[in-house]
């Protein structure tokens, strides 16, 4: 409802701004029709705009006021952490407040020193943007590979009395072993190892997240309150535990080397093209580890996730022109190549025209091709 | 804000919605519970919320959707803890008042907050030509008020549009995208 009523409003203020197509006006007078409550509603808009209560409010009220107030109550670091002295400013504190002053920041540092778990609120982030990946090493050894579009932090006090990192989006750990345990955190789960090669695949956007296990032993639970009970499995080398966000079940998959083929249920298509792209067959490596070797590997994706990685993997955003395309579904394995060559190889295999523009991929239908393929869509 | 760029640093993203969402969601709240300081409390702690659970990918769309449900909730929150109310000019419900009138609400905020952040934009005399014809006045009365030529009017008002339409495009166009998304 919330989002009917924001496309709503952009549809009022390009009506009242001269600026709307006849397309959209058509939407705008069937919502008004739609209920007395609707009419009123524009009534009391169009009113609101005749009497400038815009200007009225965005003069009556200081924002940036505000924002100090936020700033202060909310953002602004612990005073410990802020510098005593700014060059800019004279020190003005007489010689013996500013010895005790002295005196007090060197015995908080020594219990700064003492104890770095009161402070394990400072984080270090490592962001990697759309379109690169990125290899770290934490400062246990640790090693991690990270995907495109992933964020990973953790605390200053990391290796001190427990090893725990923060992941959005996907990294491949290989986790040194040594007395503490290691965790990764992702908002509905932690995994907990002993030295282990894995991946995770935990982006925001995506329907369920994926945890790969190479070799070692891996722990994964549901994040819950504390005190709760919780859902928790221990996944061996070569399965894969998927937590399915939109259901809150957490499955785990077998999968055989030689095959390297999942049993994650096929997605239910009414309707589709299945594609093969062959240019490149490697199979001792797994799909879900692929991504690190600089090889896209696609198993009977339909076109509406696969792009998804395409954003991520080259920082471009898809637009599709024709909804049908969502449903076609591809498999394959290509190795290092530009997004232009991904797209070659996807019209050159399917009914599909695309346009790159800027930092935008359109897609449609390809009228041309289009009769060469109907005879292989599944009704 | 632009909808499309996706901001690395949280602190700066968070800043640039604080500014551009502030007096309207400030205005949504007054208009649902009526008592001034209370709903500066209230839009501060929406924001507060919405900047404990920072999603960088997400798209500022999610972002206004999740900004109103929460003042909204924290507006209902507040008449429940309130055991007492004296004397609520809405009527003794004003948890069935804020439910029946916070759609129209956020719509009413909405259109102010695009028009007026796309009007104030606009080079000054193409502005002040548009805001007059906002408030209802032809062209014949602005060229009385500003002491310009009908014809300057008209200049003014094709570049004001011109420009308008430029602004206004992008918030449509992922907008659009969402709510096909959605469906």
């Amino acid at each position: 409802m919330i989002h009917k009523r924001l496309y709503i409003s952009e549809l009022i203020a390009r009506e009242l701004a001269g600026n709307i197509s006849s397309g959209q006006l058509y939407e705008l007078n069937e919502w008004k029709a739609e209920n007395a409550s609707n009419l009123a509603c524009y009534r009391a808009i169009k009113k609101a705009i005749m009497d400038d209560e815009g200007e009225k409010l965005y003069h009556e009220i200081d924002v940036e006021t505000e924002w100090k107030h936020f700033y202060k109550k909310h953002l602004k670091p612990p005073v410990f952490w802020r510098p005593w002295i700014s060059s800019t400013h004279r020190l003005a504190i007489p010689m013996p407040y500013a010895a005790a002053a002295m005196l007090f920041i060197i015995i908080s540092f020594v219990m700064f020193i003492n104890k770095p778990d009161r402070f394990s609120d400072q984080y270090t982030t490592i962001d990697v943007p759309m379109g690169s990946t990125s290899h770290v090493m934490l400062p246990d050894g640790s090693a991690v590979w990270m995907n495109a579009g992933t964020t990973l932090s953790y605390s200053s006090g990391f290796n001190q009395e427990m090893r725990q990192v923060k992941l959005t989006g996907e990294a491949f750990f290989e986790v040194i072993n040594n007395k503490l345990p290691f965790i990764v955190s992702i908002p509905e789960l932690n995994i907990t190892v002993l030295g282990t090669r894995f991946n995770v695949k935990a982006y925001p956007d995506d329907d369920a997240i994926e945890t790969t296990l190479e070799s070692g032993k891996l722990m994964i639970e549901k994040a819950t309150e504390a005190g709760q009970h919780f859902d928790q499995i221990v996944l061996q080398p070569n399965q894969k535990a998927t937590f399915f966000r939109d259901r809150d079940i957490l499955t785990f998959n077998q999968f055989n080397d030689a095959e390297s083929k999942l049993s994650e249920p096929a997605p239910q298509q009414q309707r589709g093209i299945i594609s093969q792209i062959t240019v490149r067959q490697k199979r001792n490596i797994s799909p879900e580890l692929s991504w690190k070797e600089g090889i896209l590997q696609i198993e009977d994706e339909p076109l509406s996730r696969l792009v998804r990685r395409l954003e991520r993997r080259y920082g471009v955003t898809f637009v599709f022109n024709d909804d049908e395309l969502k449903d076609y579904i591809y498999s394959g394995t290509l190795k290092e190549i530009t997004l232009e060559q991904v797209m070659h190889v996807l019209k050159l295999t399917s009914p599909i025209n695309y346009d790159i523009i800027d930092q935008e991929v359109f897609l449609s239908v390809d009228p041309v091709s289009m009769p060469k393929y109907k005879r292989l869509l599944i009704n | 804000m632009k909808d499309n760029q996706l901001y690395q640093n949280k602190e700066e993203a968070f800043h640039l919605l604080f500014k551009s969402f502030f007096p309207a969601l400030f205005s949504f709240t007054l208009q649902l519970i009526k008592e001034p300081e209370n709903a500066k409390d209230i839009t501060q702690e929406a924001f507060l919320r919405i900047y404990q659970r920072w999603d960088i990918y997400e798209l500022s769309n999610e972002k206004r959707a999740f900004l109103y449900a929460t003042a909204k909730n924290l507006c209902i929150d507040h008449f429940r803890k309130a055991k007492t109310i004296q004397s609520y000019e809405m009527g003794n419900k004003p948890v069935e008042y804020i439910e029946d009138n916070f759609l129209n609400e956020l719509t009413k905020q909405e259109t102010i907050r695009i028009l007026y952040k796309a009007v104030k934009e606009l080079p000054s005399q193409p502005r002040e030509v548009i805001q007059h014809s906002l408030k209802g006045k032809n062209n014949n009365e602005i060229v009385d008020m500003m002491g310009i030529s009908l014809n300057t009017v008209k200049t003014h008002k094709k570049t004001a549009y011109r420009i308008l339409r430029e602004k206004l495009l992008p918030d449509i166009f992922i907008l659009l995208l969402l709510i096909r998304a959605i469906e």
